[in-house]
């Protein structure tokens, strides 16, 4: 036991590319989450209640800027789906996909293009056993685990020739490329609102084309060394730094 | 080889010291490394890897011409000096201001150079921006606040070499300016506003002009004074490099340093500060696999660094606990000073270096700022008190002295902007705010001018009849406005805002009763993300819902308005026109889902008479031109001017009791107090000086003198910060301007029998 436990402790071990690959057909088909809308009051009223309420809470801050209040206002937690938006406005806590599909809703009432992007991270089987049990309980579904992987939704917005930045609702953090526990081992990226002028976007080195799944694991990431020309500079955060 | 380091400390905000020995070892490992500290309580003195301490006295003890002997004996024996602290490289540069080809500090031109905040040598050349700022010794207190207000109050008070404290108004300016000054001797400080985004650095190793090595690293922890904790490196990209090698060559540059910045929320890089020094996160470039404190030392040297292999691109902190070397047991603590503690900040007596440097010992009542700026005071106040001083020589003191033409002037440049604006169908109505100051002869000229009058409860209603305001031109706001018995006028109210969803379904019973008669009611609403007990509750989805309801419960023939109000002087003026498009938002959400329509705007906000001036004159056109696109169907937008037009309108004239000499300063006990200028601290207020029997008006910058009132009140001062005439003395006048506000209408009878 105490083997066995050490070795879940020691650092999630780099998944293989087969694992991944499994991973990332187990959501081919997978579509990303979008609130429902009842065409009533009654949801109309949530979603500009969430707009304007995006617009004081945003300050002055640059439109680009991640709306973390929401992650403030709701905590990660299960929701039940078919979601609608007037059901949704008052939970004290919603999943991944319902943050994502509101901060990308905000992004476009900012005149911000935004994409939905799916990822699949890397965690352990402490954490998969954590969650399900959690949003088992809560009548949740639990299709988003799988040994080793977790799906997780989370929204981009285009910058400067068509380089994304993926915001995560459900931190209220810009995602970067990462190995390892939390990493990301694939991504896709959605034009659910139908803003795409390009195919291709880029995001930590990697070309994404929409609609397709890419792994990102083992990919290179700018190195710093003595004396050594930068190599095309991107920031942690995933976009082309641009000082 | 010997080299020699300073910034041993590894406490809460450490030093570099420890940091670059480990890069050193890592590559030099048969070299000597001598850690020279001023304090037996550095920490960092007790780290393995040094061969050897160097304990000296603290700096304030520190004969310092014969300690720059030592180091001059030290370096031409073939030691290296790398200093630690911005402090002790700005000293080495100027006791070597030709250099020593082993001493790695910049020189005392580059250091002047990249001197905060202006970091001018860099910020001109670098892909970077600096945020706003401003000097406080070279500013008069007047033109700072406005700076402050134009700023958000979103700022920090900055020393020229440590130390930072974010200020959000005016007395905690005071505080920190206080603060700080006293700890560094010095009223060079500045204000510059607060950049919000992500840290990162650039940090690099050149000598003589040549980058040797640069790296870039991105905070990915922080401590709670914002230190790293954890970050991760980067390589720092050609279109940084470049305009950095053109800078560092420039400069002939000699050294380590690091680059402060933030990356905005917009992406764009704010230039903080340089560091003329490695930072104290060195080694984690190191475990990275750029050495730059060996990069440096081999190009000093000629000797070859062992090349270190690179551990990963990030790093973090942990804490660890080493032994105490026995040659230098752990001091033990002072006793705490009551309502202080242990006081521990700076065992090295970095403060008395700085008193040092700056050539003058003693207290904070020293650091005298040689020619104080005098605040900007227009003619026509001048004018004013010199045609009021008669009838005031006669008065008793204190009292507020009316300025008619200054008064005037305010009503009739607001008339002619509205005037100007008002383009049909929309019309611009400025209403004059009642509680600011209800002096009669201000509601005649608000009145004469063509205002409506603002009252917050039906006695400023009766008051405005009083003064020959009719009802149709009195709006009516508040949560008082049922005070003091409900019984509202006959005839119709221009507007009534309710501030509350009681006060709204009140509203809406009194107009079905026909107890309340208004030509329009309205909606205060409470602004979710700044604090304000005003308006109504929107910050849920619940209470949006209740106040739709609650409006869809009005009848349908009452015309609508829209009432935002928040301070500019308090919040900033950009953060009132952001409150503004955010209302707009609200506004526009409330139309779409109740189907009806707003026709008046009300734009209420304390603002500072000049920052009115400019919004009437530039911002208000804007707002105009946001309402006409989004609210089509307004056809009357109100602002609520109180402050701005009676704050200039009055000053308040008082007579100096005594002169009491303090050390460095003088204590001049006045016959005002607190009760009659109750904001006195709270705001700059500009200060003239009359001597007894002289017609003479003299406009008084800050000072190190005091205006203590005539309370015996621990907190009554009429001003801290004034430079009165050197032969001031008892009966001689003083009048605080700009006391026609607050000041006028909160003031209190108190002290006087």
């Amino acid at each position: 036991m105490i083997s066995d436990a050490a070795n879940q402790l020691s650092t999630a071990k780099q998944p293989r590319a087969d694992a991944v690959r499994d991973a990332m057909q187990t959501w081919q088909h997978q579509p990303c989450s979008i609130l429902q809308h009842h065409q009533k009051d009654c949801c109309e009223r949530a979603r500009l209640w969430l707009l304007a309420m995006d617009g004081s809470m945003r300050g002055a801050d640059a439109a680009q800027t991640g709306p973390r209040w929401i992650r403030g206002r709701y905590n990660w937690g299960p929701s039940v789906w078919p979601l609608y938006w007037c059901e949704a406005i008052g939970r004290s806590e919603l999943d991944c996909g319902a943050l994502a599909w509101m901060t990308l809703s905000v992004y476009e009432a900012r005149q911000v293009s935004g994409l939905a992007v799916q990822l699949v991270q890397v965690y352990n089987d402490d954490a998969s056993a954590q969650w399900e049990t959690r949003w088992q309980a809560a009548g949740a579904s639990t299709h988003w685990l799988t040994p080793g992987f977790m799906y997780h939704e989370a929204c981009a917005i285009i910058g400067d020739g068509q380089h994304l930045r993926i915001w995560d609702p459900s931190s209220g953090s810009w995602m970067g490329p990462a190995a390892g526990y939390g990493g990301i081992a694939a991504v896709r990226i959605l034009d659910p609102l139908g803003i795409c002028e390009h195919q291709t976007y880029h995001w930590g080195g990697h070309a994404l084309s929409l609609g397709q799944w890419h792994p990102t694991l083992n990919a290179p990431s700018p190195l710093p060394g003595p004396q050594r020309e930068a190599p095309a500079a991107t920031s942690p955060y995933g976009f082309l730094a641009t000082p | 080889m010997t080299v020699y380091l300073t910034g041993l400390h590894s406490g809460t905000n450490p030093q570099p010291g420890l940091g670059t020995v480990r890069s050193l070892r890592a590559a030099f490992p048969d070299a000597r490394f001598v850690g020279v500290d001023y304090s037996p309580r550095s920490s960092g003195i007790h780290w393995p890897e040094l061969d050897d301490i160097w304990l000296q006295r603290p700096w304030e003890e520190l004969n310092l011409p014969v300690f720059a002997k030592r180091i001059a004996g030290v370096l031409d024996e073939g030691g290296y000096w790398i200093a630690g602290t911005d402090l002790e490289s700005r000293w080495l540069a100027q006791q070597f201001p030709e250099g020593h080809p082993r001493l790695l500090v910049p020189s005392s031109a580059a250091l002047q150079a990249l001197q905060k905040p202006a970091v001018s040598a860099a910020a001109a050349q670098l892909p970077v921006h600096v945020a706003p700022y401003l000097a406080t010794a070279t500013t008069a207190d007047w033109e700072l606040h406005a700076f402050c207000r134009a700023q958000d109050w979103d700022l920090w008070l900055k020393g020229p070499y440590y130390d930072a404290v974010r200020v959000r108004n005016w007395p905690a300016l005071e505080g920190a300016r206080q603060l700080l000054s006293g700890l560094w001797n010095t009223e060079e400080l500045f204000v510059q506003r607060h950049v919000e985004g992500y840290e990162e650095s650039v940090c690099f190793a050149a000598y003589e002009g040549e980058l040797l090595g640069a790296v870039r690293m991105c905070k990915r922890d922080l401590t709670d004074l914002s230190k790293t904790w954890a970050g991760t490196v980067h390589a720092v990209p050609e279109s940084f490099l470049k305009p950095l090698r053109a800078v560092l060559r420039n400069l002939r540059y000699t050294g380590g340093g690091e680059l402060e910045m933030m990356r905005g929320m917009d992406d764009r890089l704010w230039l903080l500060e340089w560091n003329p020094r490695f930072p104290a996160w060195i080694y984690g470039a190191t475990l990275a696999g750029t050495n730059l404190p060996a990069l440096l030392l081999a190009r000093a040297s000629g000797i070859a660094a062992r090349p270190v292999p690179q551990r990963s691109t990030s790093f973090t902190r942990v804490v660890l606990e080493v032994p105490v070397q026995p040659a230098y047991p752990l001091p033990p603590l002072p006793e705490p000073l009551p309502g202080v503690g242990f006081a521990l900040k700076h065992p090295s007596g970095l403060l008395g270096l700085a008193k040092s440097m700056h050539g003058a010992a003693g207290t904070a009542a020293t650091a005298t700022i040689a020619e104080p700026p005098l605040p900007a005071l227009p003619q026509d106040y001048l004018t004013d008190l010199e045609a009021a001083m008669q009838p005031v020589a006669e008065c008793e003191t204190p009292g507020f002295v009316f300025l008619p033409a200054v008064a005037a002037a305010g009503f009739q440049k607001t008339m002619e902007a509205v005037r100007r604006l008002s383009v049909p169908p929309l019309a611009v109505t400025p209403a004059y705010s009642i509680k600011t100051n209800p002096d009669e002869r201000l509601l005649a000229l608000a009145r004469e001018a063509g205002f409506l009058a603002e009252a917050i409860s039906l006695s400023e209603v009766r008051k405005a009849l009083q003064c020959g305001f009719p009802a149709s031109s009195i709006v009516l706001n508040g949560p008082g406005k049922w005070y003091p018995d409900s019984r509202f006028p006959k005839e119709p109210l221009h507007a009534v805002f309710a501030d509350s969803l009681p006060d709204l379904q009140r509203l809406a019973e009194g107009l079905r009763s026909g107890g309340v008669q208004t030509q329009r009611i309205g909606i205060r609403l409470q602004p979710p993300h700044i604090p304000s007990r005003f308006g109504i509750n929107i910050a849920s989805p619940e209470a949006f819902e209740a106040l739709l309801t609650a409006l869809d419960a009005l009848p349908q023939e009452v015309s609508l308005g829209l009432h935002m109000h928040m301070a500019s002087s308090a919040i900033g003026t950009s953060r009132w026109m952001q409150l503004f498009e955010s209302t707009l938002h609200w506004g526009r959400s409330v139309e779409a889902l109740t189907g009806r329509s707003f026709d008046c705007l009300d734009l209420g906000g304390g603002w500072a008479p000049a920052d009115w001036l400019d919004f009437i004159g530039k911002g208000l056109s804007q707002a105009l031109a946001s309402i006409q696109t989004h609210f089509p169907s307004v056809r009357q937008v109100l602002l609520e001017p109180g402050k701005a037009m009676a704050e200039p309108s009055m000053a308040l004239a008082m007579r100096i009791l005594e002169i009491r000499s303090g050390q460095r300063r003088a204590e001049a006990v006045v016959d005002a107090s607190v009760a009659d200028l109750p904001m006195g601290l709270l705001q700059p207020h500009r200060m003239v000086y009359q001597a007894a029997g002289s017609r003479r008006l003299q406009v008084l910058g800050r000072g190190n003198d005091q205006l203590q009132g005539r309370l015996c009140m621990e907190h009554d001062f009429a001003a801290l910060h004034v430079a009165l005439p050197p032969d001031a003395k008892a009966g001689d006048w003083l009048y605080a301007c700009d006391a026609g506000a607050y000041d006028k209408s909160m003031a209190y009878d108190f002290g006087r029998g």
